[in-house]
This record gives structure tokens, sequence and C-alpha cells, in this order.
């Protein structure tokens, strides 16, 4: 049985990171953990939007309905931890799963389902801030995290199970059916692909891991109010980051968010605001002459990283 | 009475107010190649995209073999043995013409049990449409004759046991026109499948098919051999105008 | 509830619906020429907005005087983003879903550059131009002036709009190339140059709304972004291209908010449109097969 030189590399390059944080001081080591939430937030927003075609505007919906699930069960409701973040896996699931049977069940133009989501994180924003009973505007105080590396693993964890499971799928035969859906949704149907599950398994699926996402951040912070929990750059970093790297792919948005996320972490220190100005005009200079990301600028030169995501069958050499 | 493999009855829809197919009935026997053809706006396509599940009719029904496909989604029309082509040419094409025979094969009537016999099975049918030397480019890198084999290919992927062709021959010119026809043939002849063809080129037409319907303004208008219908002062009179009652050949 | 409170809450309703309403006539035109959901549409009421303000601020000049100021800059910004921006994405899109998508997300881009530019630029205190604000009495209510002028000017404008639409050459164009863009094209119209002039005229609605809208509300950078859900919520209720659906429905949301906050509460007032919107694509999509797009 042939190893994958992917999985092997994948899974060496986790174990290295793994056993990092000794060697790190806080600093890196929190670093590192906001690199891991954005793998996993472009990858899990690729997951769904770059691999149907619809572009998702809101997907940060999601991190802050996991965040609120766990800050819901810990504060609220002195549950521990652990439920919390199992909450923050099961309560967004379900949400996608309830909104991509209303949304994505039926023919809905593209354009529809983006500022549908759109609005539904500023909706969401707006009617959190104002239930008393969840801290409204305030936000609410959660326990923290007693230990030490908790949280740096279980986003490494997130980040490595999204990118995992991204290629899975891309490389099963459920990949064909999902190419075909980006390319022609209705050619997609009536060539027997049937569109409504293959959207809707991959929609749940972003959304469970943007949403234990959210929970453990929020759990890491101490803290979540809705204007952090629902911030519109969530929604937007990590569509950038995901087309930077290479929409529809599986490196892509591990590459666009490890690159992305040191730059944001550089640009925060400078003049405020700047940072999702810069990345406004980035991800406009990407959409005219880019669109396909680092990955397509490369991908004439570097043929082998294509390979990756694109499953070998019947002996059809790469 | 021959066994129909589809018969549809009273089909009728109208989009917006707009009538665009009413009450129309007819019978396709297995095994045979059919043409339907019309003036533009006749409704072809749309009841192309009333068989396939694409839209769902307000009245009438579809029958093929047993079963009643109306108000089926399209995957499961096509799970049921139907496929069609489009008439602008929809391959996939962010794939190769092989990655397009594959996802056919995967997940049409029969899906492939293994990615290996897959693979063998998008061999044969690549080669039987004559693109096996293609088979690896891009289809975006493909010319429209040989991305409409590909999306036939797809087509037949799927295993089906009818085939609804959709202007199979526009766009193409005139040297084409001969081998795509030949494959057909072969489609019927050596697959025996169903073959159901939308043209507009009447020589393609009457030089093929066993049967012809005729649609205008949503109606059928005329059914039957093709020298009869082309004879038909009706039918010539719906491409012509009045004036013009002439034969079509 | 009174038969004055009655009253009251529909005239509040009807000031608020009538800017809804433009707006979403704004955002309805852009969508009909060009096929582009301007997600950016707000923030360029927002820019409107904080003209009024800085105007009024520094030299007290009027915002009756800065709302053709504002359209004519918002004018000019549409344009030039749809020239910089637009034009090319035309020109290499191979597929109107590759178009929509590619437009979708540049004007996401925008949307947070302008957003961010004005946070940068005059922070996010909350500002607002005190104008008219003495009440009006009208029999049993009374209501702000500068309401009534914001219902008056919104009214007006829309009025204008149906003229323009309906009566004139241009609207037919506009019309015609919003319908179906090849067949205008056929019959010798500049299909370019009127979705220049759609997107113009589009983005100067904005921009005249924005100064409408900072008489009555608050000014924030981040104050578009509801006011775009808003319009399109009114834009696909009212139904696409239909001028008189979508005033009607404008006129129906802010009526509702009106009453919902009121009944429940000024916080959810914004949810009652969007749940709205929701249930509507809902319905819509599982009744109309023309909704999704025709199938060639």
């Amino acid at each position: 049985m042939k190893l994958d030189p992917a999985i092997v590399g994948g899974l060496l390059l986790a174990a290295l990171l793994a056993a990092l944080p000794r060697w790190l001081s806080a600093y890196h080591v929190s670093l590192l953990m906001t690199v891991y939430m954005y793998v996993a937030l472009a990858g899990s927003w690729n997951l769904f939007s770059g691999m149907t075609g619809y572009v998702s505007l809101g997907h940060g919906l999601f991190f802050g309905v996991g965040a609120y699930s766990f800050a819901i069960a810990t504060a609220v409701f002195n549950l521990p931890p652990v439920v919390g973040l199992a909450l923050g896996i099961v309560v967004p699931a379900l949400l996608g799963l309830v909104l991509g049977l209303a949304l994505l069940t039926a023919r809905i133009r593209i354009a529809y389902f983006a500022v549908v989501m759109l609005g539904l994180n500023e909706i969401t924003k707006t009617i959190v801030a104002n239930v008393k009973s969840i801290g409204s505007s305030y936000g609410l105080t959660l326990p923290s995290v007693n230990s030490r590396y908790l949280g740096y693993y279980v986003l490494l964890g997130v980040a490595v199970a999204v990118t995992g499971f991204a290629y899975a799928v891309q490389r099963s035969r459920w990949g064909y059916g999902l190419r075909a859906i980006l390319a022609d949704e209705v050619a997609a149907e009536t060539t027997g692909i049937r569109t409504v599950t293959h959207k809707l398994a991959m929609f749940v699926a972003s959304a469970a891991f943007i949403g234990v996402t959210g929970a453990m951040v929020s759990w890491n912070w101490s803290y979540v109010d809705p204007y952090m929990a629902f911030d519109l750059m969530v929604s937007f970093d990590m569509l950038v980051m995901a087309m930077f790297g290479g929409f529809g792919t599986v490196a892509g948005p591990v590459l666009g968010a490890v690159v992305m996320s040191i730059v944001k972490e550089a640009l925060s220190t400078s003049v405020p605001h700047f940072q999702p100005i810069i990345f406004g005009v980035l991800v406009i200079v990407l959409i005219l002459w880019c669109p396909g990301g680092i990955i397509q600028a490369f991908g004439a030169a570097r043929g082998r990283l294509r390979s990756w995501s694109r499953p070998r069958i019947g002996g059809a050499a790469p | 009475m021959t066994a129909t493999i589809l018969a549809v009855d009273g089909l009728s829809v109208s989009f917006g107010g707009i009538q665009a197919l009413q009450r129309v009935t007819f019978e396709i026997a297995p095994g045979r190649i059919v043409g339907i053809m019309g003036p533009n706006g006749a409704g072809k396509t749309t009841l192309f995209n009333l068989i396939t599940g694409v839209y769902r009719p307000s009245a009438g029904v579809i029958r093929f073999g047993d079963r009643e496909l109306q108000g089926l989604p399209p995957s499961r029309i096509c799970r049921s043995g139907i496929a069609r082509t489009f008439q602008s040419g929809r391959p996939f094409m962010n794939m190769t013409a092989r990655d397009n025979v594959l996802t056919g094969l995967l997940y049409g009537q029969q899906p492939a049990a293994s990615r290996g016999e897959a693979g063998h099975e998008a061999e044969r049918l690549l080669d039987f449409v004559g693109l096996l030397p293609r088979a690896d480019r891009p289809v975006a890198s493909l010319n429209l004759m040989e991305r409409k084999i590909v999306e036939l290919a797809r087509a037949l992927a799927t295993r089906p046991k009818l085939l609804l062709l959709d202007e199979l021959m526009a766009g193409l010119n005139p040297n084409d026109l001969a081998p795509a026809i030949a494959i057909i043939r072969r489609i019927r002849d050596e697959l025996g499948v169903t073959v159901f063809w939308i043209e507009h080129i009447m020589q393609v037409l009457m030089n093929t098919c066993e049967h012809l319907i005729v649609l205008h303004h949503g109606e059928k208008l005329a059914e039957g051999m093709p020298q009869a219908v082309a004879g038909d002062p009706a039918v010539a009179e719906a491409y012509f105008g009045k004036k013009g009652r002439r034969e079509l050949v | 509830m009174t038969a004055t409170t009655v009253v009251q809450l529909m005239l509040f309703g009807v000031v608020w619906g009538g800017l809804y309403a433009l707006i979403a006539l704004g955002l309805n035109l852009i969508f009909g020429v060009m096929k582009i959901l301007n997600i950016a549409h707000g923030e360029l009421l927002m820019l409107g907005a904080y003209m009024a303000f800085w105007l009024f601020a520094l030299w007290q000049i009027s915002p009756l005087l800065t709302m053709p100021v504002a359209a004519i800059a918002m004018c000019v910004l549409g344009l030039i983003i749809q020239k910089a921006l637009i034009d090319p994405i035309i020109a290499r899109s191979r597929t109107p879903t590759d178009f929509e998508n590619a437009t979708l997300i540049v004007f996401f881009g925008v949307l947070l550059i302008l957003q961010n530019v004005a946070l940068l630029l005059w922070t996010a205190d909350y500002r607002s131009v005190s104008y008219m604000s003495e009440p009006v009495r009208l029999g049993e209510v009374s209501v702000a002036g500068n309401r009534l002028l914001v219902l008056a000017a919104a009214l007006g404008l829309s009025a204008v709009m149906f003229v323009l639409m309906q009566r004139t050459l241009l609207g037919k164009a506009i019309r015609a190339v919003s319908q179906d863009r090849d067949t205008a094209r056929l019959m010798g119209i500049d299909a370019r140059r009127i979705g220049m002039i759609g997107f113009g005229l589009g983005s100067a609605i904005a921009g005249a709304a924005g100064v409408l809208a900072s008489t009555i509300y608050v000014i924030t950078p981040t104050v578009g972004l509801l006011f775009t859900i808003k319009a399109f919520t009114i834009m696909v209720v009212g139904g696409l291209g239909n001028q008189f659906g979508i005033f009607v429905a404008g006129l129906a949301l802010g009526v509702a908010e009106s009453f919902a906050s009121y009944l429940i509460g000024a916080e959810f007032k914004d949810a009652t449109g969007y749940l709205l919107l929701i249930g509507f694509i809902l319905w819509r999509s599982r009744t109309s097969p023309a909704f999704a797009g025709e199938v060639k």
C-alpha cells in the first residue's frame, strides 16, 4: 500500500507543531494559536464556499454562535468547559443544518445566498447585543483556561482536522461531485449528483468546524461580546485568506492563513483600521489579477503543488 | 402496442403567465432515434427540462418505464436512466475530459463499484467517442465540437436507457456533422440507448430519425415518419408562414 | 393602542419606509443594468451622510443644499468603482456565476475599505445633523420637521425615478437593458453606456438618501450595512425590476418596523424585516421556477 506523501508530510508537521510549545515563549505560542485559528477558519470557509462555489459573506455567523454556545453553557449555566466545547460543535452544526435546509434545498441565486448570510451575521449581532440574559452588548466573562497549552492543542487539532477533512473529501468520490457542482450545478444535477446532499453536508461541516474554533477562541480570551463574536472582519478574513491561498484547493487556505495571519499580526501594531483596508485592497487585487490565489500563480511552475488537490484515478498521471 | 420507454401525457408548464408548453402528448418506443423539431421558442428545450426534472410541470404526466417522473429531482431522474446534453454544450469546465466521464461513472445509474473499475470504463467510453488522445487535457482548452463530445461521453457514463440530445449539431461546422451523426447511430446500435434529439438541421433529422415530433408555440403540431412530417403543410406553414407552403427537404 | 398612536406609528413608518424605498430603488437600478448586487451601496449612503454632517457642522450648510452635492459626489465615486473594478471583471468572467461571485467579493472589499477609511478619518463617534428638528403639529399628532422633510424628499425623488423610468427614452433604454441585455443591444442601445448611467444614478441616489438619513438618524461609519440589507430585502420582496412593488415593499417595511419597535422593542425591529426576507426567499424559490433564473 503506497504511502501518500501528503498525508505523511502533514502528520509529521502536526507532530512537530505539537512538540513545539515547550521551546517557545508565550508570545510565540499565542501567535501560533492565532495562525491555527485562521487555518481552521479559512479551511472551513473553503470547505463550503470554495468547494461548492456558493460564496458566503457571513460565515462568521457560526464563529459567533460557537463562541456564544460555549459562553452560555459555561457562564450562564455553569456547565463544564468540555461541554461548552461540545456545544460549540453541535449548536452551530444544527444551525447550519436548519439554514442549509432553508437556503440550499431549492435553487437560489448565489448573490441572494451571499447577502442572506451577510445579513444573518449582522442581524444576529444586533439581536444578541440586546438580550440581557446573555450579557447584551457588554458580553460575558468566561472561566479561564487553566491548563497551560490546552488552547494551543485544541486549535492545532481543529486546524489539522479541517485540513485533513478537506483533503479526504477532495480525493474521494464526493470530491468529483463537489467539483461538478462548482463548475455547473444544473449539469451536475442532471449527471446524477445529489447536489442538495453535497451542499448541505459541506455547509454543516464548515459550520461545525468554525463553531468549535469560535468556542475555543472565546474560552481562551475568557470573554465574549457580540461585536467581537460576530465581527464582520471574521467573515471577511476567512474569505480573503482562503482566496489568497487558492480558492477551492486544500493547501490554499493553509498557505493563505499562515501568510495573512502573520501579515495581520504585523499590521496590528501600526495605524488602526489599516489592516482591513489593506486586506480590502488585497482582495480586490486578487479578484482582478489572480483569482486562483497563490496556488494559481505558482501552478504553472510547480505542477506538483496542484496534484495534492487532485486525486489520481485510473492511471492518469498528474 | 409496442412497449414505450417514455410517455408524456398532457404536459403543460407556464412561466409567469407565458404558456411555454400546452398539453403535449406523445410516446417514444425503445431503441428508436426520435427527433423533435420546431421553430425557436417552440418549447423543445423546455420539454427536455421538464423531462429531466429541471422544471416542474404545472400539469401532465411523464412516464418513464413504470414510474412517473414529474416532481422528482433531476439527480433521481438521471439515476433512473435518463441522461441529457445541453444546447450550449456544458461539460464541467474545471476538469479534464477524463474527469468529466469519471464523474458520470461515479454518480450515474449504476455507480462504479471501485475507482479502478471506473478508470477502465472511462477509458472505454473515451475511446468510443474518439477522445482518448485528448482525455487529459483541461476541457477549457478543447474546441466546441470536442467539448460537446465530452458532455456526450459524460452523459453516456451515467449508463442511460434514454439519451436526450439538445442541438448537438449547433455551432458545428459541416465537416463535423458526419462524425457526430455516426456516434449517435453507434450509441443506439451498440449501446442500446434510445435517443431523443432536438435538432434544427433537416438533413440530419431526415437521415437519422425513425420518428419525428414537431412542436410549435408550445403545442405538438405534427408527429410521424420523417417524410410524412416533411410533407405536412401545417409544418411548412409553422416554419415559413402561410405563403411558404413548400416542401422542407 | 389609541388611534393617535396608530397614526403616529404609521407616520413614522412611512417616513422611514419612503427612505428605504428610495435606497432600494437605487440598488434595484444598479442590479438591473449591471446585474451586480452592490453590497457596498450602504457605504455610499454613509459617505453622503458624513458629507451632510461636515458641511453642516463646519459651514452650517443646509442638508437640502448638500443633497445634490452628495449625489454628484457619490455618482462620481460609483463611476470610478465601475471603471476601475467592474469593467475588468466583466472582461475576464467566463460565466455569469463567475461574474456574480467576483463582483460580490470585490464589493465586500470596497465595503470594508470604505468603512475603515471612515473609521480612520472620523472615528466611531456618533454624529448627527440637527436640522429642522422642531416638531410640527398635524392635527392630533406631532412630528419633527425633519421627518416630514425626509418623507417629502424621498417621495419626490421616487416620483422622479418613476417618471424617468416610465416616460423618458433613457428610462426605456434602462428597462430594456435590465430585462434583456442582448436584445437591447441588438436594438441599438449602447448597453455599456446605460450601465454607466444606471450605476452612476443609483450611487447618486444612495448619496442623497444618506444626506436625508443624517437628519433623522445617527451617523457612524458602520451605519451603511444595515441599510444595504434592508434595501436588498425590499428589492427581493418587491420584485426585481418592479419599481412600484419595491416602493410599496419599502413603505411596508418602514411601517412594519415602526409597529414592531413599539410592540416588541426598538432593539428587535431590524430583525423583523430580515426574517421577512428569509421567509420570502424560502417561499418564492419553491413556488416560482423563474426565481432562480432560466436554464438553457
